[in-house]
């Protein structure tokens, strides 16, 4: 899920990471509009309210809806940043580390409100400004190691590709195409799987509060561990005694999918 | 590293610097809602802000006493006549039948103005402009007609 980059992912690596960060995303914006009265994992809406901030003069709002906006650019820039940089050396590393930035900044905001909220509009504002930045460095990891084909933090472009693909598979031509069925069961699984996210964290937070933060976190534990997990399993099955720790390293380093033959999928595109 | 990575770095450091500058900028030039509601407000009027269907009572827009006294019933600000925000959090609702202290605070990005009282019961208003002299608060109502109610106060301290 987050060794493979670019083009040498196939369909099922980018279904399996757009399920699980959809999901991440749809429960952190639902968590953020219930708790904060704002969103945090789209920017359109918060630019038109820039734009309208700035014709009423309420230069308090645009300053921090321009500190909003900024910190989702921060993060995807730092995302990709971190990916550019450390991919050659070590492309799970790379990519594991804008999660990690993204488990710090969401159990942050989890302890913090469970412990020190006192639900002033700084505290309301800095929280806001965090999971903005998290969903930021998600949507940066997860568009720039699938080619752009996984965007999960919102669903403006995903809707509006689904409509696109629903109208070509009116002709038959379209709907046998392996490509454009592949795209739709990734653009259809990455938003159903945001509803139920969203759904779900309604319900948490009236049952867990602020430990719902806990539970987005554990998700994105799962999308670290799964690829590092998969591969020592495989490994101690084919060849036990073989296992070392120089192995350990190559599966972390993700450079034993190189070697591996390739197994017959779908391409992502 | 050589000159172009410096210049590179130097370029985006600019950048974000500017925009460093010009957040702080921005948030200089006004107060924090949570600063300018703090004082004595007198509620002026209802009416009206946007409304589904003209009803008999609401053709120029402004809410009758009968209605508001059924729109208000539901709501802790019934019959308040003037607001007295402290900056501690609390607010003091007084009418010609008494006074009733409850918590506020303020929530997204101010706009939005939650009242909590008896504990957990909380209602939200959109504070939909704030400055030195007035205040117009919305709420959703539908009461005799749906559509958005609109509460415009004076400062008076």
């Amino acid at each position: 899920m987050l060794r493979k980059f670019s083009n040498s992912r196939t369909l099922n690596d980018n279904i399996l990471l757009g399920v699980l960060t959809a999901f991440v995303a749809g429960m952190v914006n639902i968590g953020s509009l219930i708790i904060f009265f704002s969103f945090t994992s789209n920017v359109t809406g918060h630019y038109a309210i820039l734009a309208a901030e700035v014709v009423k003069g309420n230069w308090y709002q645009v300053a921090v809806v321009f500190g909003w906006i900024f910190l989702f650019f921060f993060g995807s820039f730092t995302s990709n940043l971190l990916i550019i940089n450390f991919n050659k050396k070590n492309a799970y590393f790379a990519h594991a580390i804008p999660l990690v930035l993204e488990i710090i900044c969401l159990m942050t905001v989890g302890i913090y409100g469970m412990y020190f909220y006192r639900e002033s509009l700084t505290e309301t504002e800095l929280l806001m400004a965090l999971m903005l930045f998290a969903m930021g460095l998600q949507n940066g990891l997860t568009a720039s190691i699938s080619n752009f084909a996984v965007k999960t933090t919102h669903l403006t472009g995903t809707t509006t590709d689904l409509g696109i693909l629903m109208s070509m598979f009116t002709q038959r031509q379209f709907r046998m195409n392996p490509e454009l069925r592949g795209k739709a069961k990734l653009l259809g699984s990455i938003t159903l799987s945001y509803v139920i996210g969203a759904i779900l964290s309604g319900f948490a937070y009236y049952t867990i509060g602020f430990k719902m933060f806990y539970l987005v976190s554990v998700v994105l534990v799962v999308v670290i561990m799964y690829d590092f997990n998969k591969l020592h399993i495989k490994r101690l099955l084919h060849n036990p005694k073989k296992e070392n720790v120089t192995e350990r390293a190559k599966v972390a380093s993700g450079l034993d999918s190189i070697r591996q033959p390739k197994k017959k999928e779908i391409p992502a595109f | 590293m050589n000159s172009s990575a410096l210049k590179t770095i130097a370029i985006y450091l600019g950048v974000f610097g500017a925009g460093l500058c010009l957040f702080v900028l921005f948030l200089q030039a006004s107060p924090s809602p949570e600063t300018l509601i703090v004082g004595e407000w007198k509620e002026l009027s209802w009416s009206y802000e946007k409304v589904d269907q003209p009803a008999s009572d609401v053709i120029d827009k402004t809410i009758s006493s009968n209605v508001k006294e059924a729109i208000g019933n539901r709501l802790v600000i019934h019959q308040a006549e003037r607001w007295q925000f402290f900056p501690n959090g609390d607010l003091l609702l007084i009418s010609d039948a008494g006074e009733r202290m409850v918590k506020w605070q303020i929530k997204g990005r101010g706009h939005i103005l939650q009242l909590v009282y008896d504990k957990d019961t909380a209602e939200n208003y959109v504070l939909a402009e704030l400055d030195n002299g007035q205040m117009n608060l919305h709420f959703e109502t539908d009461v005799q007609a749906r559509g958005i109610a609109k509460l415009t106060f004076e400062r008076l301290n």
